[in-house]
């Protein structure tokens, strides 16, 4: 080899380098210990029928974690997930109202003197502690949608994240694997759900002392999926109180006055959010025997709400015809 | 050969690895990125001044004035991209994320609470998220990040450096920490990074507004002893802040108000302009009209004249004088001294029905003080009420209620404003000293010696036309002390001195410009223990003033060192103003004034005391709201509070008055 082809063979070492070596990838190199299937032959044994399969159920909130979940939207569906190695405490929301499968959780907010900084943050004892940090789960395998997924870790967060063409089967195991890093491996389990079909133009009315009357196509006979409903008066996030309601995938349900009425005393600002969700919950307690990942097979659909006497709006959302918008409190007036 | 091109080999393809070199790159020559005309979603870059103001709005909190404010997103996932959000088009920066940066093209985004639980807490989180905002005023253009975030230096640097480096403006960018707690972090950033902090950008700023609003009338250059000599439909401009001023149809004055100084809260009531102006009392434009009927309007920016015929001014004077307000009439059916607790009857009735049906024989001060006291966690002192039949008996048994009526129809009291200032004058004077009805005496001091023994009382005026929705009466009537045992301060002397200022010149012209009748207005009082020696008193707002659409949650406080005033303080005195963000987390304080009556560095209240408002506000904010929130546009209380450590553990909290903020131009 020449001097000349030296100095090349040098130069594009250098890249190389650069480009593997110099700049931070994502998954640690033995995180690529796939595939470790369920026999000795390397075949993945194959999953159990939709009846047999049983769920455990949401995390409790207090040691939830992480979530995955097969999301399916109107226009794709989406595999995602997450786990870190412990609980902000400010996502433990408070139960403050039940009736008819329906909660009112209130979001509370410990206070620490002084302040955390950052990488911190208050726990309900007054102290700062650890910010959970996202944890590494070596590589995330998902199989009966209609490929099978298979995902590392994103960064930052060790995120992961894929879009199967076409998304879910209904009425189909589906198999959540996590195959090591920070934990021992763990699976969790759900069915595909018939896809949640809402009219485009529903709205839902909120107004005092009011039941509100759901509606929806039942799920066919059989189906593993339940219904969640959800409502919420978002305050960039700082809601006082969020509504779930759970109910059978039946086709129909009542959302009683009375939780209503709960969650308008919380308060009402900013812009009502709702939505209508068929799924399966299951989860897992992870090897630190303390925190639980969650996994939701969901279609969700997000519906329209209006308070009652309440028409928020602003330069992009207009108001109704014959009112006219405040822009300065964001109000139809 | 090739050994001579190693540097130059290098040089071609160090920027294909996405490494950073050591050298500089050259200058940009900046260029509009967004093509005249085109309606973007975000720009990558910020290349000129129109693509600032496509891509800026408003900011949702408008505590500085004059500011312009574009949303940024730096997205961690993808080797640090630079959005410049279209912050008309998505007003925060989860909706634009959501839109943009989401699946199925990027890594899904979270639902909005999940977004706002790591996006501004956690160390690993995906956005670095902020704002580029241009102050008018002092004419710079900062980078701010939420009060609340936790952001460390490493991501600030990172974050600014993207934001300088994109933008036409960076070099003269400078970092403003919007709170204390990001005041701390920004202590430790490099030295290419500089600093503007919020005085510095205060300092700048030449025009505050206070009331958002537009009305008609005369302009009237008046001196501050003649405050009391205005006409309804004068429009205003004062040097100084009055502590009070009668009914006008706009308030200019040069030095900078409180934003909770009772002639604000009485604009808001009134729905008239209320702005402060440095250099108002010279300024050409207004001396060049003073004495002509002008428009004036107050905006959240901006502010402008114009003048106008008297014709147009008195078409909108018929079109906007105020609706009258119907009082009602007092109600002296409750003829004993009633403790506090027993004033609302909430066995048998709503919240909001229980005021109003206690408001007529209670005042509305009282009831809502009663309302405090069912409120739990909410600290205030016991507390009795001498009801309006002893203002109405006192009045009929000196002969006052005759010379009011009297008054009421006296063509020169009416149209005189010399002969009306007088005749109050007088009947106040006489109130001072009219013979109180023993039995009522009595009654009285019997209830002191038992109940509050050896106690120095505060009596404090509570009628039926403060304190209620659509009709403040902030400022307008008084209090006074009375101890039993202190010879200087005689019981009912302080009883007469705050009936008799039911008719102050202003709360009679406040109550006359909203037609309620004066036949019908009865004092109760208001009888707690007082509070000599205050560690600190403030008053604060249920709400985040500055933030009328909700999207920015927070309390607005005001609050000084001892009993000095706050709505009004003495010239060349400061106080604490500040947002607290109370409901996220770690609960930051955005201070945008400092007392100087506390060493430089300090602050009136500790983090420990201002959680310990936070959490009486929230709960005061709550009781009231089935009241006075519901879908009302903006609904906040107007709160009082001292903190006073005379009962000997330590320096406690103390809620003394609640009652309905009118809001930030929310009143027609």
């Amino acid at each position: 080899m020449t001097h000349a082809w030296k100095y090349l063979a040098a130069a594009l070492l250098a890249v190389g380098w650069l480009t593997t070596a110099g700049c931070p990838t994502g998954a640690d190199d033995d995180d690529t210990a796939v595939g470790d299937d369920d026999d000795a032959t390397g075949e993945e044994t194959p999953l159990p029928a939709p009846a047999d399969v049983e769920f455990d159920g949401a995390c409790d909130l207090a040691n939830k974690y992480g979530r995955f979940g097969v999301d399916e939207t109107a226009d794709y569906t989406s595999v995602q997930g997450q786990s870190s190695d412990g609980v902000v405490p400010v996502t433990v929301l408070r139960n403050i109202q039940e009736e008819g499968g329906c909660r009112l959780l209130k979001r509370e907010n410990p206070f620490c003197d002084p302040p955390c900084g950052p990488g911190f943050t208050c726990d309900y004892d007054g102290e700062c502690i650890d910010f959970p940090e996202p944890q590494d789960l070596g590589i995330v395998i998902v199989r009966g949608l209609t490929e099978r997924v298979e995902m590392e870790p994103r960064q930052p967060g060790w995120n992961y994240f894929a879009v199967p063409e076409d998304g879910m089967i209904p009425g189909e195991t589906v198999q959540l694997r996590a195959t090591g890093g920070r934990w021992d491996g763990f699976e969790a389990w759900g069915v595909g759900v018939e896809s949640m079909v809402l009219p485009e133009d529903l709205l839902w009315t909120i107004a005092e002392a009011t039941d509100v009357e759901l509606e929806w196509p039942a799920a066919a006979a059989g189906a593993r999926s339940e219904v969640q409903f959800k409502l919420n008066i978002d305050q960039h996030g700082t809601s006082p109180a969020t509504l779930f309601c759970d109910f059978p995938d039946t086709g129909s349900a009542t959302v009683p006055g009375s939780m209503i009425d709960g969650l308008r005393a919380a308060g009402v600002t900013g812009w009502p959010a709702g939505s209508l969700s068929r799924r399966t919950v299951d989860s897992e307690m992870l090897s630190d025997g303390v925190g639980c990942v969650e996994f939701e097979i969901a279609s969700a659909r997000n519906v329209m709400v209006t308070v009652s006497g309440y028409i928020p709006c602003n330069s992009a959302n207009p108001c109704p015809d014959g009112l006219e918008c405040n822009e300065a409190i964001e109000l139809c007036e | 050969m090739l050994h001579r091109l190693f540097p130059a080999i290098l040089l071609l393809v160090l920027p294909l690895t996405g490494c950073p070199t050591d050298e500089p790159p050259p200058p940009t020559v900046w260029e509009c990125r967004i093509p005249a005309g085109e309606d973007v979603d975000f720009a990558r870059q910020i290349g000129c001044e129109a693509d600032f103001d496509f891509l800026a709005s408003l900011p949702l909190d408008a505590s500085i004035p004059g500011a312009r404010s574009a949303k940024t997103v730096l997205d961690r996932t993808e080797a640090d991209a630079q959005y410049f959000q279209n912050s008309n088009r998505y007003l925060i920066h989860w909706e634009f994320a959501t839109a943009h940066l989401s699946a199925p093209d990027h890594a899904p985004v979270p639902q909005l609470a999940q977004f706002n639980t790591t996006e501004y807490f956690s160390p690993s989180r995906r956005f670095l998220l902020g704002a580029v905002t241009y102050y008018a005023g002092p004419g710079v253009f900062v980078w701010e990040i939420a009060p609340y975030d936790t952001m460390d230096v490493d991501m600030i640097t990172t974050a600014f450096r993207s934001i300088r480096d994109n933008t036409f403006f960076g070099e003269r960018l400078k970092f403003h920490p919007t709170s204390e707690a990001v005041s701390s972090t920004a202590a430790g950033l490099p030295d290419d990074i500089p600093i503007i902090t919020t005085d510095e950008l205060f300092a700048g700023i030449d025009y505050q507004p206070l009331n958002l609003a537009t009305s008609m009338g005369r302009l009237a250059f008046v001196e501050a002893e003649d405050v009391e000599r205005v006409e309804f439909r004068d429009i205003v401009v004062l040097e100084v802040v009055p502590n009070d001023i009668s009914a006008v149809q706009g308030l200019i004055t040069q030095a900078f108000q409180t934003p909770l100084s009772h002639v604000n809260v009485l604009s808001q009531n009134r729905g008239t302009p209320n702005m402060g102006l440095r250099n108002a009392w010279t300024n050409e434009t207004l001396r060049g009209l003073e004495g002509a009927w002008v428009e004036l309007t107050v905006g959240a920016f901006e502010w402008s004249v114009r003048e106008v015929t008297r014709e147009e001014a008195d078409e909108w004077w018929e079109e906007n004088r105020p609706d009258p307000i119907d009082v009602g009439p007092m109600d002296t059916t409750v003829q004993t001294i009633v403790d506090i607790g027993d004033v609302l009857d909430l066995e048998n009735l709503s919240l909001e029905e229980a005021i109003s049906a206690a408001v007529p024989a209670f005042g509305g001060k009282a009831t809502h003080f009663a309302g405090l006291n069912e409120v739990p966690g909410v600290p205030n002192p016991p507390a009795f009420v001498v009801p309006v039949y002893f203002f109405d008996q006192y009045m009929t048994q000196n002969g006052f209620w005759d010379r009011v009526e009297a008054m009421l129809v006296d063509e020169d009291f009416l149209s005189d404003t010399e002969v009306r200032l007088a005749t109050l004058a007088e009947l106040r004077d006489d109130m001072e000293v009219g013979t109180v009805d023993p039995a009522f005496e009595t009654m009285l001091i019997d209830k002191m010696n038992n109940d509050f023994p050896g106690v120095r009382m505060r009596f404090r005026s509570s009628t039926n036309a403060e304190d209620i929705g659509g009709f403040n009466g902030a400022g307008l009537y008084t209090s006074r002390t009375g101890d039993l045992s202190d010879p200087e301060r005689p019981v009912l002397d302080a009883v007469r001195k705050v009936w008799a200022s039911v008719y102050t010149d202003r709360a009679f012209s406040e109550r006359t410009y909203y037609g309620i009748d004066h036949r019908n207005i009865g004092m109760a009082l208001l009888c707690h223990r007082s509070f000599p020696d205050e560690d600190a008193n403030g008053v604060a707002i249920t709400a985040n003033i500055y933030d009328p659409a909700g999207l920015q949650p927070g309390f607005y406080v005001n609050v000084q060192e001892g009993e000095a005033s706050v709505v009004l303080p003495d010239p060349g005195v400061t106080t604490d103003q500040f947002i607290y963000y109370y409901t996220q987390s770690g609960q930051p304080i955005v201070y945008l004034f400092h007392s100087n009556q506390v060493p430089a560095g300090e602050t009136v209240l500790t983090n420990a005391e201002a959680f310990e408002l936070g959490q009486a506000l929230e709960a005061i904010h709550n009781y009231f709201l089935p009241v006075y929130g519901g879908t009302a546009a903006f609904y906040g209380m107007d709160v009082e509070f001292k903190f006073d450590s005379s009962a000997g553990n330590g320096s406690e909290l103390y809620v003394k008055q609640a009652r309905p903020y009118p809001g930030w131009g929310a009143v027609e």
